[in-house]
């Protein structure tokens, strides 16, 4: 291991001493080889991001360090969460209900929908700062989100499968996963799943 | 102005909603007319409901409805005759009437350019031959008013481009009554062309102009909850606003006591400052008198401030609030709407079922969602039609039953907080258990045995049973057994509750109870922990404060005595599954009281906050029903408050008792619960095993001797009597004996709960006849509880 690093220790001295000398780094066509490649990849756009007729418009979101997309016409709205009030005897995945232009709606945690727990004696996930409200006609729930990222055009082609590993609700309700990570979710059929449902008649 | 295709549609749902409108007013007449009732006379009443007919039929023939118009027209012709009062046989008439009424939804329906439906054919033909009976003239030639819609209109094909004077709304709507007009002469068939069946010159004849009528616009139930959402929003900005002057009082009260605290300092300094001032003094003067009156002058303005402010914030609350009932009242109906029809529903099946039927009806003035309305209409269709059918004796058995020929059904409509109860009662024979048994046994619902020993609520639930019916037969009014399921079906999807209470010879009683989508409620604000929640005050029947020393122990569960009878105690954050405080076990415990009946539980909070009347909310799918909650309301900061629902604290607080005390005690897991009347001389036992026996699930009647069970027993049927042994008057065994000897008591169990504890005495209690004889020294509440669950075959 030592001789590694005293390798590398000697490479960077001589990079050093190269600069400041004022030389180039590398040979000088390998070096715009370099610069032409760097700047053809910044030059492209990612994969998911490219603009093709299916593309779906989607906002992109954090909850609890896991990444979601939806379908921004899936959504009535997005703004600030405050007030959230605890419904006691509802399933953990609600975190409660709050208000939102004078109506009651119930407030979803993805993660913990999804099974996530928080490991033992690991902090209390943090209270989340967003809502996107669902456009679906007969529920009246939001997700919660910690930070909202960006909106992207997702090219469905670009998107893997949802893998056998999710529940089986994330896995009904996922229309793919991007190649970061980010779980791209029909949210107004999540929702409105049954297994969502809370009437204790 | 092109007419086209969805305006065409349009109008064609204007013309059957008006047509709806125009037969229940022509039926309600007709009923007044037919009842003899006192009030318009009896010419004004005809000429009414002419005028009806004549604007529907005059509506159907501009939209090309020939059927309809046909059938108005026949409908104006009987009313003409019985104007005239050439009818030798009136009854025969308004049958006829009420048939040709019910007969229009069918033509509408048909229309246009349909062949005439079956049930309208019918309805013509019974019509024309009491018409022909009358010795009426041809119909067709009675002169009828006719208004301008009608005048220049031809028959409206579907999609035709007309000139603008024939197919506007306007010239629909304009089809309006013309009071006092005289009869036009028919015109020319050439000026009128027909529809296949419309009568001749029925839209032909220039009229004398309309009068205004009030102009209407339909709105989309969706845009009218938009709409209120934004009024919610609207109420919560001025409830903020109520905060926001708090806070400015609490600026000018701040303010007002540094001016008053800088004053005291300013006379300090002029009343006992020394005559000879040294600078220190002389400058500390100089600093406190030193702006004194800027601050003054703020303070001046701060008040007149908070006063413009006072001022602005009431008259935002009167509009704020005249703004949030005028939108409710768009978005809500009378009942009456539903129920006005009813009597012309109830006179049709009371002639086909051979009864008399009167119909009372209360609370038709009381508003609902019409979402709600729209859903109730088939519930109370069928709960009339089986009232009627079921529910009615015929005058002869009635008057052999010493009750009045003519049966009585009455529909109650009443507020009960954040939910509505509709009854419908009948004074009929009550519910046939016997038939109810042999259904369910034939249906499979049950075995033989468990027939024989199913108790009165269970065999009332079974009528709500797919496919069960105690009619060997299906009549035209019921016997299919799909009646009551759909109406279970229907309330239950309006989130609300039906269950039917009966007595033998007295009569039946349904009731159904759902639950307000918005309302507005006075509700008193708890803490729990970190939760605040708001429970309806009209649910509370006692805000006490509760020393723990005062806290009984009952069978290992808390007990608090109100009104010297214990009620369970439960910390309401236990109920609810949620943290509360951790307090000293020597503080007083704020205790609201809440009840429904004679149930009753003392639910203890960590704080009372305060009371404040606030718009509620039932909660939306996903969260369709929760346990416990009501809805939820919107706070003037923005924060959002459950409102707790007191029925569903009862039974979980019972449930919860029973669970703590290993009882298995359940109260409200059936719609009825068993009556059971309670017999003991003392008090302190009466009121123990009361409040047990109600935690338990039982409807409690407690008297205090044998003599008193008696007269308790004669008035009402119990399903069980528990007794003590010694007591003043009739004692435990004379009382036993006495439920044995009478026939109409027989099977009522009898439970002897004494400290008579020989076997000579257990001897003694059985052959009187108990059920069962729990000695007290051995008593305790499981044994009872499983005793009579056992007995009543729960």
């Amino acid at each position: 291991m030592s001789d590694v690093f005293d390798r590398l220790h000697r490479s960077l001295a001589r990079l050093r001493a190269r600069m400041d000398a004022g030389g180039a780094l590398a040979a000088p066509e390998l070096e715009a080889r370099t610069l032409r490649d760097r700047t053809e990849r910044i030059a492209r756009a990612p994969l998911r991001y490219e603009r093709v007729a299916e593309a779906i418009p989607c906002i992109v979101f954090e909850r609890w360090g896991r990444r979601y997309a939806v379908r921004l016409e899936a959504l009535a709205g997005v703004g600030p969460l405050r007030a959230v009030a605890h419904v006691p005897g509802t399933p953990e995945a609600y975190l409660g209900v709050t208000d939102r232009r004078g109506r009651v709606v119930a407030v979803v945690d993805l993660p913990r929908l999804f099974g996530a727990e928080a490991a033992p004696g690991a902090a209390a996930p943090p209270a989340p700062r967003w809502l996107l409200l669902a456009a679906q006609p007969d529920v009246m729930a939001g997700v919660a989100a910690d930070e909202l990222w960006d909106i992207v055009d997702v090219n469905p082609s670009s998107l893997a499968r949802a893998m056998p590993t999710f529940p089986a609700l994330a896995q009904r309700h996922t229309i793919g996963v991007m190649e970061d990570r980010t779980v791209v979710l029909n949210l107004g059929a999540l929702l409105a799943d049954r297994a969502l449902r809370v009437d204790e008649r | 102005m092109k007419f086209d295709d969805s305006a065409y549609a349009q109008l064609c749902d204007s013309l059957r909603q008006e047509a709806g409108e125009q037969v229940e007013h022509i039926g309600a007449v007709l009923l007044t007319l037919e009842r003899g009732e006192p009030g318009a006379p009896r010419e004004k009443l005809l000429d009414d409901a002419f005028r009806q007919a004549h604007n529907l039929k005059g509506a159907a023939s501009s939209l090309a409805f020939g059927v309809t118009a046909h059938l108005a027209h026949e409908i104006e012709s009987m009313l003409a005759a019985l104007r005239r009062g050439t009818i030798a046989d009136p009854r025969r008439a308004y049958d006829a009437l009420h048939g040709s009424l019910t007969a229009v939804a069918a033509a509408l329906a048909a229309d246009p350019a349909g062949p005439v439906p079956p049930v309208v054919k019918d309805a013509l033909d019974v019509l024309g031959a009491a018409l022909a009976a009358a010795g009426a003239p041809d119909p067709s030639a009675t002169p009828v008013p006719v208004s301008s819609a009608g005048a220049a209109t031809s028959a409206v094909s579907k999609a035709p481009a007309l000139p603008p004077s024939q197919s506007s709304v306007s010239s629909v709507s304009a089809v309006s009554p013309v009071p006092g007009a005289p009869p036009s002469p028919p015109a020319a068939p050439s000026e009128a062309p027909r529809t296949s069946l419309g009568p001749p010159g029925a839209a032909a004849v220039p009229a004398a102009p309309a009068a205004p009528a009030d102009e209407s616009l339909r709105v989309s139930t969706r845009k009218l909850g938009a709409l209120m959402s934004q009024v919610g929003e609207l109420l919560a900005a001025r409830l903020r606003t109520d905060q926001r002057l708090a806070e400015l009082r609490g600026v000018l009260a701040a303010e007002q006591m540094r001016l008053d605290r800088r004053a005291a300092l300013r006379q300090v300094l002029r009343d006992d400052a020394p005559p000879r001032q040294d600078r220190f003094t002389r400058r500390l003067g100089e600093a406190i008198s030193g702006g004194f009156d800027d601050q003054k002058e703020l303070v001046r303005r701060l008040r007149d401030l908070v006063r413009a402010f006072e001022a602005d914030a009431l008259q935002s609350t009167i509009l704020s609030g005249e703004l949030q009932e005028d939108i409710r009242r768009i978005q809500t109906f009378p009942l009456a709407s539903v129920l006005d029809p009813l009597p012309r529903a109830l006179r049709t099946l009371a002639r086909a079922a051979g009864v008399e039927v009167e119909l009372v009806v209360e609370g038709a003035e009381l508003e609902l969602d019409k979402k709600v309305l729209d859903e109730l209409r088939d519930p109370l269709n069928h709960l009339l039609r089986n009232a009627v059918d079921h529910g009615m004796e015929a005058p002869a058995r009635r008057a052999a039953a010493g009750k009045p020929a003519r049966g009585t059904i009455v529909i109650r409509a009443e507020h009960r907080g954040d939910s509505i109860m509709i009854t419908v009662a009948d004074d009929g024979p009550g519910v046939d258990l016997e038939g109810v048994r042999r259904a369910a046994v034939a249906r499979g619902l049950l075995g033989a045995a468990q027939a024989t020993e199913a108790p009165e609520p269970r065999l009332l639930e079974l009528l709500f049973a797919p496919g069960l019916t105690t009619r060997d037969e299906a009549t035209g009014l019921s016997g299919r057994g799909v009646g009551l399921d759909s109406v279970r079906t229907n309330v239950e999807r309006l989130r609300g509750s039906v269950h039917v209470d009966t007595r033998a010879g007295a009569g039946t009683t349904f009731s159904i109870v759902l639950p307000l989508t918005i309302y507005v409620v006075h509700a008193l604000i708890v803490r729990c922990g970190d939760h605040t929640l708001a429970l309806p005050i009209s649910s509370i029947q006692r805000i006490m404060r509760v020393a723990p020393a005062d806290v009984l122990e009952v069978e290992g569960a808390g007990a608090v005595v109100v009104d010297g009878r214990p009620v369970a105690l439960v910390r309401l954050a236990s109920l609810l599954g949620i943290a509360g405080d951790e307090r000293p076990r020597s503080e007083r415990l704020p205790v609201v009281v809440i009840g429904a009946g004679e149930t009753r539980c003392a639910l203890a909070a960590d704080d009372i906050v305060g009371d404040q009347t606030v718009l509620a909310k039932s909660l939306e799918p996903p969260l369709a029903r929760i346990r416990n909650i009501a809805g939820a309301t919107i706070l003037g900061d923005g924060s959002v408050i459950l409102m707790l629902n007191p029925f569903d604290l009862l039974r979980s607080a019972s449930a919860r008792e029973a669970r703590a005390a290993g009882l298995g005690l359940r109260l409200g897991a059936a719609p009825v619960r068993p009556r059971l009347l309670l017999a003991d001389d003392s008090y302190t036992t009466r009121a123990l095993e009361r409040s047990v026996l109600e935690l338990a699930g039982f409807d409690v009647t407690a008297v205090a001797d044998g003599q008193e069970a008696l007269a308790a027993l004669e008035r009402t049927a119990f399903d069980v009597v528990v007794s003590d042994v010694s007591m003043p008057r009739v004692d435990g065994l004379a009382l036993c004996a006495r439920v044995r000897a009478e026939s109409r008591h027989r099977t009522v169990p009898v439970v002897l709960v004494t400290s008579l504890a020989t076997d000579e005495d257990r001897r003694r209690g059985l052959e009187a006849g108990a059920d069962a004889y729990i000695v007290k020294s051995e008593f305790d509440h499981e044994k009872l509880v499983h005793k009579l669950h056992e007995l009543l075959g729960r």
